[in-house]
């Protein structure tokens, strides 16, 4: 197990400094990668963490970059990549599943049978996530800048601090980026008085 | 769209306003529309937090079920497991199931919590983990600690622990359900303290106390569960820093377990200051506050040293005594020292616990009427034989453990505090000043000996090694001429004397220590074998000044000389590792030598027969972190050699090896400033042999990852000019690299640090010849 992490570490590290040399067909390769790699360690992460009250995907983004950077150095550039990469696997992920869930629902598939009781009380249905993945494709059209930050924000769990370290932006610049795509996001998600848009 | 990204643009301007301004502001854009759509932005800026969910938590949840739904939870009733039978279920949690079961084989009546892991946890690493700990955690027998009673692989190949069926609430909830008064909470908790306590001093850390694991019987008994599971999950120091404590509830984790630093004792502490608070019904005010305070800070180091002192402020609480306000600097040492070690040093912080007493006794003491002289030179005396057994008999047993660092830099530098104490007392006694020259001499290695794992601290280790050496001379003045055994230790102090020097570039001063040095043993020949070998040794370090200042073959002759003595040690007691290791040490030069006149034959003889010597030695002990370093630099030297015969592949093989072994001793060590060198070496040299085979790719990234390591190097010991020296010649590199690339200003760039770092080495230490070459052709270079 360690072995092939090793491996897809050494893949991964290739195929970031190929992204870096501009290849853009390289591009998709570290997705699928990441995609399938994400998804694999999602069962056991996730379950793990359904005890506890902060309960996040972006975990998983964390875990499998520590993993697959191993001992390697990456360079920031290669740590950016990696990053808004596992971002947007993690996004199609979760739309992924979202959609998944939506479908049974309306097949009459599984029921959602709640847990042991542990897991925090979630107001959300499959058509809430799907309804904020389009918001956020709607943002990132406006502003393809502010899609990539909530995208590290929320898929990739980076905090502020490592969002600025990353891209460099400044704090309070930042703050206000964030606060003008929640504005979008809650005006889009028709959650704002006197809206009626979105869904 | 672009009057929505102006709105955008306007919001985020406004924002930071007051309501009056932005008012005005939107007046004045006479824009009714995008006044309006900035408004309705401002106006889902308001919208509460609480009001958004969080669809991905949603999202967690269901990437969690599909777990579920592919079947990985089985109705497992009547499933044999290791001993035990599976009865019921009796919950899901995050590592996995819990059943009810009870032993199958009916040995014994004894029904059992059995727990079987989720998939995917690394079976092996626990079970091999639990194997290991069995024993210390089959010791935690208390009636507050639920036991651990076994554990194993289940038939489908996930591990399982039994543990001790406890059926209770969490102390939480069992406190909101029976509102016990202050006291009757306080004292509950200084029962789980208690247990917490025992089991410390068992060196078992429970690293995950929180109320779910913290129960209350029907009786009113409190048990704590999973006492030791989570290192058994893997949640330890080195498996923290990598994956990130990725088990914990990070409500309940101490700051050092997020931020993947070692756990220690002082977790749990941290732990039962938020079990205090939240136990008591209301906010925590006075002195529980204080408590609470001071077990839960951030530092481990300032918290409580101990749970029973925790426990101490608690019970003076409840006897409305004054609560401890802060713990003094002596009794903070040795708690933290115990705390942080295991089996190992654990002794040694015992001992130097009673040194703090020792120390403070004699003093008293000695103070005292005559009559109690006596009896406070008899004190003295054991606090001195207890500082020396700290330092050299424990220390001495760390020497060769990779990853002691730590260990070793807090018994030198406490044993140390207490021998300059005692030395203030004794005025000139000459054996203590001996001793105290060996103190400091311990210390230089920690700080940062060439050769030794250190710190990289070269200029307090010189400073340390003055120190001594000033001090075994003040012990010989008053008897005049050394005895022989004082004189050769003297002359092993110069020997590391001069090569500390030579780190820092000094090296004329170096090789004049190391010729002071040679002098003493010349004088006291014949010399016995281990005598033999220190000269050797000191041959090498005056071969090295020599090289250093440009005459090679003047080192090679004494490297012979080197091996000609270490030979004869070896002749002398065939057994002897340390003989052979020098055997070693001096073929490795010689064939060092051999490289650098170009007799590259030679120098594959020479480093052969190195190698050669260090499987030998690591056949014997492969744990020995030395051995392992040694073979890593024969690797290296073999490969530099086989590139020069134009063998491309077999350098390329050897340098792989030593890429592999040394990133290993590194990963041990991460500041460990020998071990960077060694990796950046490792990864130089591939890096070279690749750009040469027209890999330009996998050589840029060895060399991405050289530079890293040496301007780690060069910041954590800024006075070695070495580190600046291989890091100019990394640069020079990676600028050919750029060029072959075609990489032109990548390649000017790397060009212009190379020279830059060449200009301050060759004014910094003149005496570095090859500094001065190299800086006369880079500078051809660029003009």
């Amino acid at each position: 197990m360690a072995e092939r992490e090793h491996a897809d570490g050494d893949e991964v590290t290739r195929l970031l400094r190929a992204v870096d040399a501009g290849s853009k067909q390289a591009l998709d390769t570290p997705f699928d990668l990441l995609y399938g790699k994400l998804r694999g360690m999602s069962h056991r992460l996730l379950s793990a963490h359904l005890r506890h009250e902060t309960l996040s995907t972006t975990v998983l983004v964390h875990e499998v970059y520590l993993k697959l950077s191993g001992h390697r150095d990456w360079s920031t550039r290669d740590r950016e990549h990696f990053l808004s990469i596992s971002a947007r696997a993690m996004r199609q992920i979760v739309v992924d599943v979202a959609r998944a869930r939506s479908a049974d629902k309306r097949g009459g598939g599984l029921a959602v049978v709640p847990l042991s009781g542990q897991e925090p009380e979630l107001g959300s249905s499959p058509e809430e996530v799907l309804a904020f993945d389009r918001a956020l494709a709607k943002l990132a059209a406006l502003d393809p800048q502010l899609g990539s930050l909530v995208e590290l924000r929320f898929f990739a769990g980076l905090s502020l601090d490592e969002i600025r370290e990353l891209t460099g932006i400044p704090e309070r610049t930042l703050k206000r980026r964030f606060r003008a795509a929640r504005a979008l996001l809650v005006e889009e998600l028709g959650l704002a008085p006197g809206t009626g848009g979105g869904r | 769209m672009n009057a929505e990204l102006r709105a955008l643009q306007l919001f985020e301007e406004l924002i930071e306003l007051s309501d009056r301004e932005r008012a005005a502001r939107l007046l004045a854009l006479g824009d009714s529309a995008l006044a309006a759509r900035v408004e309705r932005l401002l106006a889902a800026d308001r919208v509460p937090e609480s009001a958004l969910g969080d669809p991905l938590a949603a999202a967690a949840v269901w990437l969690a079920e599909d777990d579920r739904a592919s079947g990985l939870v089985l109705d497992r009733q009547g499933e044999r497991v290791g001993a035990w039978r599976i009865l019921a279920p009796i919950g899901r949690g995050g590592m996995g199931e819990v059943f009810l079961a009870e032993r199958a084989d009916g040995a014994f009546e004894r029904r059992v919590a059995l727990k079987v892991l989720k998939r995917g946890l690394d079976s092996e690493d626990i079970v091999a983990r639990f194997l290991g700990e069995r024993r210390i955690l089959a010791r935690l027998d208390h009636p507050r600690i639920a036991q651990l009673v076994d554990g194993g692989l289940a038939p489908d190949g996930r591990p399982f622990f039994a543990l001790e069926l406890v059926s209770g609430q969490p102390i939480t909830e069992w406190c909101a359900e029976r509102r016990p008064g202050l006291e009757a909470r306080l004292r509950l908790l200084l029962e789980v303290v208690t247990a917490v306590d025992f089991a410390h001093r068992n060196l078992v850390v429970h690293r995950d106390l929180k109320p779910s694991n913290v129960m209350v019987t029907a009786t009113g008994e409190v048990k704590l569960l999973d006492f030791g599971i989570a290192k058994l999950l893997g949640d330890d120091e080195e498996e923290a820093t990598r994956t990130g404590a990725r088990l914990l509830t990070p409500r309940w984790a101490a700051p050092e377990q997020l931020a993947g630093e070692p756990v220690t004792t002082a977790t749990d502490v941290h732990a039962l200051g938020l079990l205090l608070r939240e136990l008591l019904a209301e906010r925590p005010t006075g002195d529980l506050e204080r408590i609470s305070e001071k077990a839960t800070r951030r530092e481990p180091e300032r918290r409580y040293p101990s749970a029973a002192a925790f426990a101490d402020d608690v019970e003076r609480f409840l006897a409305h005594r004054p609560v401890a306000a802060r713990e003094g600097a002596l009794t903070y040492r040795a708690g933290k020292f115990v705390r942080r070690h295991r089996a190992a040093v654990v002794a040694a912080g015992l001992i130097l616990a009673s040194l703090a007493v020792g120390v403070a006794a004699t003093w008293r003491q000695a103070r005292i009427a005559e009559a109690e002289r006596a009896r406070a030179e008899r004190r003295f005396a054991d606090v001195r034989r207890l500082a020396n057994v700290a330092l050299f008999d424990v220390h001495r047993s760390l020497d060769n453990v990779a990853g002691a660092m730590a260990t070793r830099r807090l018994l030198v530098s406490t044993a140390l505090t207490y021998l300059d104490d005692l030395a203030r007392e004794a005025g000139d006694e000459p054996e203590l000043l001996v001793e105290l020259a060996t103190a400091y001499e311990r210390t230089a290695e920690v700080q940062g000996l060439p050769g030794w794992p250190s710190e990289g601290r070269t200029g307090d280790a010189l400073v340390s090694l003055e120190r001594a050496l000033e001090l075994r001379r003040r012990a010989r003045r008053p008897a005049g001429a050394a005895e022989p055994a004082a004189q050769l230790a003297e002359a092993r102090l110069l020997v590391r004397l001069g090569s500390v020097l030579a780190a820092r570039g000094a090296g004329k001063a170096a090789l004049g220590r190391h010729r002071e040095a040679l002098a003493v043993y010349r004088a006291a020949a014949p010399l016995a074998p281990a005598e033999r070998l220190a000269e050797a040794q000191a041959f090498v370090a005056l071969g090295d000044d020599l090289w250093e200042l440009g005459d090679v073959p003047a080192a090679a002759g004494s490297y012979r000389d080197a091996l000609t003595g270490a030979q004869a040690a070896r002749a002398a007691d065939p057994g002897s590792a340390q003989a052979i290791r020098q055997v070693g040490v001096a073929e490795q030069r010689l064939g060092d030598a051999a490289a650098e006149l170009g007799d590259w034959p030679l120098a594959l003889v020479h480093h052969g027969a190195s190698l050669a010597v260090d499987r030998e030695l690591a056949a014997r002990d492969p744990a020995d972190a030395e051995i392992r370093r040694d073979t890593g630099t024969d690797l290296s030297r073999l490969g530099v050699a086989y590139a020069a015969l134009g063998r491309f592949q077999e350098a390329l093989a050897r340098h792989r090896e030593a890429v592999e072994l040394r990133e290993a001793l590194l990963a041990v060590e991460p500041e460990d400033a020998r071990a960077l060198e060694d990796a950046a070496e490792s990864r130089y040299e591939s890096a070279k042999v690749l750009l040469t085979l027209g890999r330009h790719t996998e050589a840029g990234a060895e060399l991405v990852v050289a530079i890293e390591r040496q301007q780690r190097l060069a910041t954590l010991d800024p006075g070695n000019a070495r580190w600046q020296h291989v890091l100019a010649a990394t640069w020079t590199t990676l600028a050919e690299l750029e060029q072959a690339r075609g990489a032109r200003s990548a390649a000017s760039r790397a060009s212009a640090e190379a020279l830059a770092l060449r200009r301050r080495l060759a004014s910094a230490s003149p005496d570095f010849a090859e500094n001065l070459a190299a800086l006369a052709l880079l500078e051809a270079d660029q003009r």
